[in-house]
């Protein structure tokens, strides 16, 4: 059998779904696989933060506050509820040195137009009451947001039939190849061919993978990140956490304190997020572990490092029960930026992919930038930062 | 006070804590330290621990091993405590929970 399409998307998770609905709101034939089932991916694996605050000034964190102005119309658009909330969001400072490095960094992101600031150990106390003692100070920004990402990738789906998208899970690209028309000819595990004029792939931490398929090395590797999730409980705070110590360790490396059980740390790369879904239950993570491959399982050491971190900076979670502990691949890059625009080349063939644990905040501007590129409306030299580059993994 | 004193198979049941006084939504109930909460609360008569989140319905005693999760109170200002597995503390102030419940409320371990 044989289909037909003016863009075949391989990849339907977030991003995949995103890059799909744009494009087919432009008027191009969309067809999405997926070889796995929806949600399965990282899209399923994730928390399901807008934050903002984590970004550092430049490209990414311009895209990540267009990103958010989007999601707070995207309802109105996809029609349907996308459980779009803004709880804002709390970086946790320890000392004087991580102060230090977040009060440049909160003045760099101002200077880019975020609302973010310094707050002292009252304002701190008075949002977080039952936050450790031991933090002297936080940042703020009331901006930082979060949807449910199983609702916005639903909301993709639906929207983009409505206008002839097609999305098949189950399905995945086995061989491609051109024809002499010069359209990509793509042989998936059904045994269909699709017959296309453009390949996106938007396949996450396994963009390389397909990436093979076409001969091209799209320098994207799975980082694991291992979540706890708890019970309901009465909200903790009025904003979601994290803690600057992990910052700290990204901005300036050297200023890494030694810690007890500093190789497990770094084995981890532990960092703590804490955030409260739509249902009351909180997520806790998590960790970032580079030499796990594509192993989908959760271990009993970050279990403990992550319970133990919690309880040391919110007393209290030591009385709430943990419920489900999951493992995730992030889709990362070498220079921690995503990967969108035409592979250099291969005419028809674009990858977007590559956004690390930005996926969530970045779907809505990553599908919008590739329609803009394809309908010429956003040349490329303005996005020399993501186009696909040379890098080394 | 209802309680089992001749069991057909166990025989003579004898509790074996001292008699402690415990606050129940605010009424003193006593109980015996050690035993489970949820045993002292079904033994004064007792029997909704809890209201639903999205109904309203009430819950009490279920599975009384740990597991179902239904018999949860505020205890001492945690919510989400299985009271059938919670034993007995002397002063304890125990919470009818409301849906996810709240942090809390009398005197509490909270800090």
């Amino acid at each position: 059998m044989k289909r037909y399409c003016d863009s075949l998307v391989i990849g339907g998770g977030i991003i995949g779904l995103s890059c799909g609905y744009y494009l087919s709101r432009e008027g191009f034939k969309v067809q999405v696989i997926d070889s796995m089932e929806f949600g399965s991916g990282s899209s399923g694996a994730c928390d399901d933060m807008i934050l903002l605050q984590s970004k550092k000034p430049g490209v990414v964190l311009e895209l990540a506050m267009e990103s958010l102005e989007m999601y707070r119309f995207l309802h109105m658009e996809l029609g349907c509820d996308l459980g779009f909330k803004q709880m804002g969001g709390m970086i946790l400072i320890e000392n004087q040195e991580e102060l230090a490095v977040m009060e440049e960094f909160v003045s760099s992101q101002r200077s880019c137009g975020l609302n973010v600031d310094i707050v002292d150990r009252e304002e701190l106390r008075r949002r977080q009451p039952h936050v450790s003692d031991r933090f002297i100070s936080s940042t703020y920004s009331p901006d930082d947001s979060q949807v449910d990402p199983f609702l916005v990738m639903k909301g993709f789906i639906n929207a983009g039939q409505r206008l002839g998208m097609e999305v098949r899970y189950r399905e995945a690209a086995v061989t491609a190849e051109k024809n002499g028309a010069g359209r990509w000819q793509v042989l998936t595990s059904t045994g269909c061919i699709v017959e296309a004029e453009n390949v996106v792939i938007s396949a996450g931490a396994w963009s390389n993978i397909v990436g093979g398929l076409f001969d091209i090395s799209i320098p994207i590797f799975p980082r694991r990140g291992q979540l706890l999730i708890t019970e309901k409980i009465p909200p903790i705070g009025e904003t979601n956490l994290w803690s600057a110590s992990y910052m700290v360790t990204k901005l300036r490396p050297d200023l890494a304190k030694v810690r007890e059980n500093q190789s497990e740390y770094n084995e981890l790369g532990l960092g703590f997020s804490f955030t409260r879904t739509a249902h009351g239950n909180y997520l806790i993570g998590s960790t970032r572990e580079e030499q796990a491959g594509f192993k989908k399982l959760v271990d009993y050491r970050a279990l403990e490092a992550l319970s133990r971190q919690v309880a040391h900076i919110i007393p209290l979670m030591r009385h709430v029960h943990i419920i489900r502990h999951i493992a995730g691949f992030r889709p990362a890059t070498p220079d921690g930026k995503m990967i969108l625009g035409p592979w250099p080349g291969k005419e028809g063939l674009y990858v977007a992919s590559g956004h690390e644990g930005d996926g969530i905040a970045m779907a809505p501007i990553t599908g919008k930038l590739l329609s803009d590129i394809f309908t010429g409306r956003k040349s490329i030299t303005n996005m020399k930062e993501l186009i696909p580059r040379c890098m080394v993994v | 006070m209802s309680r089992i004193a001749e069991h057909p198979i166990l025989g003579p049941l004898k509790p074996s804590g001292r008699e402690v006084s415990i606050l129940v939504d605010g009424e003193e109930v006593i109980a015996y330290e050690g035993e489970m909460i949820a045993a002292a609360l079904m033994a004064s008569g007792r029997r909704v621990f809890r209201y639903t989140e999205k109904r309203r319905e009430p819950r009490g005693l279920y599975c009384a091993i740990g597991r179902c999760t239904d018999c949860v109170m505020i205890v001492n200002g945690i919510p989400n405590v299985r009271t059938c597995v919670t034993p007995v503390e002397p002063g304890m102030i125990i919470e009818t929970q409301r849906g996810i419940g709240r942090w809390g409320g009398g005197d509490h371990g909270i800090h």
